[in-house]
């Protein structure tokens, strides 16, 4: 640390224009490396891992397609579906297979009926779209056919769900993008000048919806957040100057972190989105506390540049600490497994650190810079009296010191209960968690699933024993014995499998029966023959469909359906585990809530031990933890008795937010260590009042700073980013209240003498 | 410089002339886009046909056009390999088309704008031996009609596969 006070007297005090030059250069670089920054939703490399889980779901998705590459389009005609809105529909349907990407469509055109004459599979819809009676009778039959596995039309008739499949390799989200860009402004040419829509929604849909959204609220987020911690400023420091200086540190430290992203070939995502603003606001707290520091000193008469010195040699070994502490808390969340989340620790750690090395070096080159000029000069001193606002009177901390052992007592209780209330971890996870319900993508998901039924699926991989085809009267009757069994699952929607097709056929011999399934087979699109049958017709699969009605239920339909499939006696067939994006993502979804609920004990673990070898004090070590786990630990109970469970975004928050809020703690610390220090003995009672009651403004203006930039979440289009932000929030206002209030009573007991009773007197 | 003169002149009067002679095949060269109809085998009711090819030029005597063939319940990449003898008498073609990976070869001749092609044998298609007649219909610079009549050899029963309008574009 010394080393590190040097080079900041030796550099940024001694060479301030120097320096300077080079913060021009570095920030060119960095606007350069800004607009490198990738945006990627996250949503299906975040489960991306060596489990069991995620390599059934890799090798199922080698052999079968998925509808996780689906868009589904929702026609709605007001008037009901006739002959011109069809006719406009065929249009649209014929039109979008000319799009890149567009590998399948499924619509009420490709529904067939038997022909009673022939006993041949006919199209259902009239070849003539302007013979209204026979359109109409069409209709009425859609969703009379046996066995489609779904429906297409809505009761009322005026609206159809047409599915297009798009190919494996879109499923990059680039080409998905373009896609879906071509098929709406499609739709919207050719619904111009009628009262028909025609809306979008799927996964793909979904994980497009959150790429626009991580790309609008990085710009609207940051900024709303750099404006409020600009209003908040101006509020406390009440000088433009003042304000000014302190807000261009934690900028330039934005600048430089996203520009190192940039270069690092690191992307934004919906986990990391918020990593912005919080290392805006983090800059800024640490900026407060040095300001703060050469704001006192200046006013007790000092120069500016002996004050810069003064705030560097007492001020920038907290900062560093500070952040010390929140970088161990990304770094706890390297244990996880999802590459996404390891990205985020990495991220966070390396943002943190340059945030940190910004601060503390551009700080005192700003003020020294500055303070050459008469008017920044005359702004910058403040009365020590100004700064210890009234309200933060002694007796506002003689209370929690008086009666320490009870605030003690209490505050442990308090801990004790919160982490009871918040044992066993109720993980919850849901896809269209990520999305706000009153996002049209949403919408239109919800309209889908009330004509269709549920749109997602628990897939089960059926091998065919060697020596014998998918098509053999055995294997049909084994198919048939475990899509009857799936159908009854509670929970289970519909199933969709060979036997769906099956089911079409009229009675016909064994071989005749074999050989018209594959001619149908053959007639079908690729990527939806393939979610019946593999390509060498070695293993099939059925689809079994089922409401995302998050991860734990999830988990409990597949282990319902697993169980079913073992209590079928088969012959040739061999069901394997229930597998799809939604077992996958459900399955470690919460084996990563749970990491990184261990990932936030390791960080409780190891920054007081860190406080206590960096002040080489075993107390400040002790009374860390309870003031810093209790807001976490209300936090998660507040979240698991309101029934909101824990989420990927609410584990990320508390754990980042524990490293947050141990700032306030580190500056009490370092308050009393200067004070010990300044006294040459170990600080009394009486001390610690006055120890809270100069740190205190600052602790109070920093978490409002804080709270109000990332207040500017709440303006996200993604629930989880505004999730993070609210907890974050509670989070550092609980810290706030346990560092006023439960940090001097616990550090009472290991004050000198018995001075506690003597404030009573 | 006269003699330059005169090889440009020459040039330019060679060129044109090569041109509005041109083959039968150079017909089909540019870009076509139409709508039309496609019948299955063995069934009375047709569905919509929507097709984008482009034309371009393989040899002097040789055309291949490209594109997607589309229709409500699904779409397929085609080729269309169309040879011309030298005189422009018999014509010589294979149709693929890649989404059942099934191809046609045909061969026939021209009277006027219109080239008639037929596969020389039956062939098998899903169970049924069937004969197909292609009919191309191709004014200079102007549209394509194009028409495939398959043949049940069995019962002798006749399917208009497809018949389509393709508009020249460009």
């Amino acid at each position: 640390m010394k080393f590190l006070i040097r080079a900041i007297l030796a550099i940024s005090v001694r060479r301030p224009k120097t320096l300077l030059a080079l913060c021009l250069a570095l920030a060119f670089a960095s606007l350069l490396g800004v607009t490198r920054i990738g945006f990627d939703d996250g949503l299906r490399s975040v489960f991306a891992s060596d489990s069991q889980v995620f390599q059934d779901y890799v090798d199922n998705s080698e052999s079968f397609a998925h509808s996780e590459t689906d868009i589904a389009v929702l026609f709605t005609a007001p008037d009901g579906l006739n002959g011109d809105s069809l006719a406009l529909l065929q249009d649209f349907v014929l039109e979008a297979q000319f799009l890149d990407g567009v590998d399948a469509v499924f619509s009420l055109f490709s529904l067939q009926h038997n022909d009673p004459a022939t006993g041949n599979p006919v199209a259902l819809m009239p070849s003539d779209l302007q013979d209204e009676a026979a359109v109409q009778a069409a209709l009425a039959a859609v969703n009379t056919l046996p066995g489609t596995g779904s429906r297409v039309i809505s009761k009322d008739h005026a609206q159809t769900v047409v599915m297009l499949s798009l190919g494996q390799a879109m499923a990059d989200m680039k080409g998905s993008s373009s896609t879906l860009r071509q098929l709406t402004a499609l739709a919207g040419k050719m619904t111009a000048g009628t009262d028909i829509t025609i809306g979008f929604t799927g996964l793909l849909s979904i994980r497009d919806q959150i790429i626009s959204g991580l790309k609008s609220d990085q710009i609207r987020i940051n900024l709303i957040g750099a404006l409020l911690g600009l209003i908040v400023s101006f509020a406390l420091f009440r000088s433009f100057w003042v304000t000014v200086l302190n807000t261009a540190i934690p900028m330039s430290a934005l600048v430089f972190c996203l520009g190192a992203f940039g270069w690092m070939g690191l992307s934004i995502n919906a986990l990391s989105n918020a990593l912005p603003v919080l290392i805006l606001v983090l800059a800024s707290s640490d900026s407060i506390h040095m300001t703060y520091e050469v704001r006192r000193l200046t006013g007790m008469g000092q120069t500016v540049e002996a004050a810069v010195i003064r705030s560097v040699k007492d001020i920038a070994g907290p900062c560093v600490l500070t952040s010390l502490t929140t970088i161990l808390a990304f770094t706890s969340l390297f244990i996880s497994d999802s590459p996404v989340v390891r990205q985020l620790a990495a991220t966070g750690a390396v943002g943190v650190f340059i945030a940190m090395l910004t601060v503390v070096f551009l700080h005192p080159m700003v003020f020294l810079l500055a303070g050459r000029f008469e008017t920044v000069r005359r702004a910058l001193p403040v009365k020590a009296a100004v700064l210890q606002a009234p309200r933060f009177g002694a007796a506002l901390f003689r209370g929690p010191v008086r009666r320490f052992k009870f605030v003690s007592a209490l505050a442990a209780a308090l801990c004790v209960v919160s982490i009871a209330t918040l044992y066993p971890i109720e993980a919850k996870y849901r896809i269209l968690e990520n999305i706000d319900p009153s996002l049209p993508v949403a919408k239109v998901m919800a309209e889908v699933e009330t004509i269709t039924g549920p749109i997602t699926s628990i897939d089960v991989p059926v091998a065919v024993a060697p020596g014998h085809s998918a098509f053999d009267p055995e294997a049909e009757a084994d198919l048939r014995a475990l899509h009857a069994s799936l159908q009854t699952v509670a929970g289970v929607q519909s199933v969709i499998s060979l036997e769906t097709l099956i089911r079409q056929l009229p009675d016909l011999a064994p071989d005749a029966k074999a050989e018209r399934l594959q001619d149908i087979l053959k007639k079908l699109p690729g990527r939806f023959r393939n979610r019946m049958i593999n390509d060498n017709g070695t293993s099939l699969q059925i689809m079994v469909m089922v409401d995302d009605q998050g991860s734990g239920q999830v988990l409990t339909a597949a282990r319902n359906i697993e169980t079913a499939l073992t209590s079928v006696p088969l012959k040739v067939l061999k069901p394997g585990r229930p597998t799809g994006f939604l077992v996958m993502s459900s399955a470690l979804a919460n084996v990563m809530i749970r990491q990184l609920t261990f990932s936030f004990l390791l960080a409780a673990l190891t920054c007081p031990l860190l406080i206590g070898l960096w002040f080489r004090r075993a107390d400040f070590a002790f009374a860390a933890i309870v003031p810093n786990v209790l807001p976490i630990t209300l936090v998660g109970a507040g979240l698991t008795w309101g029934g909101l469970g824990i989420q990927f975004n609410s584990a990320l928050a508390l754990t980042i937010a524990f490293g947050i809020a141990l700032d306030d703690s580190i500056h009490v610390f370092n308050r009393i260590a200067l004070e010990e220090k300044s006294s040459g003995r170990k600080v009394s009672a009486a001390q610690i009042v006055e120890a809270m009651r100069h740190i205190g403004p600052v602790l109070v203006t920093t978490t409002v700073i804080l709270s109000a930039g990332l207040i500017a979440t709440q303006i996200s289009d993604m629930p989880m980013v505004r999730l993070f932000g609210l907890l974050c929030v509670a989070t550092f206002l609980l810290a706030l209240m346990c560092v006023l209030f439960v940090l001097p009573a616990l550090l009472s007991w290991f004050s000198s003498g018995k001075e506690a009773p003597s404030l009573a007197a | 410089m006269t003699f330059l003169r005169h090889l440009i002149l020459l040039i330019l009067l060679t060129v044109p002339a090569q041109s509005q002679a041109g083959t039968v095949t150079d017909r089909f060269l540019g870009v076509f886009s139409g709508d039309g109809l496609v019948t299955e085998l063995g069934q009375d009711s047709s569905e919509a046909l929507r097709c984008r090819m482009v034309g371009k030029s393989v040899g002097e005597n040789q055309v291949n056009l490209t594109g997607k063939c589309v229709t409500p319940r699904g779409a397929t990449n085609v080729v269309l390999m169309l040879a011309q003898d030298a005189v422009g008498a018999r014509f010589a073609a294979k149709v693929v088309f890649a989404a059942n990976n099934t191809a046609l070869e045909l061969n026939g001749g021209r009277e006027d704008d219109t080239i008639t092609l037929a596969t020389k044998a039956p062939i098998d298609q899903d169970g049924t031996n069937i004969t197909a007649e292609l009919k191309l219909v191709a004014a200079v610079g102007g549209n394509i009609e194009m028409s495939n009549l398959l043949t049940d050899t069995e019962t002798g029963k006749q399917t208009r596969a497809f018949q389509i309008t393709l508009i020249r574009k460009r």
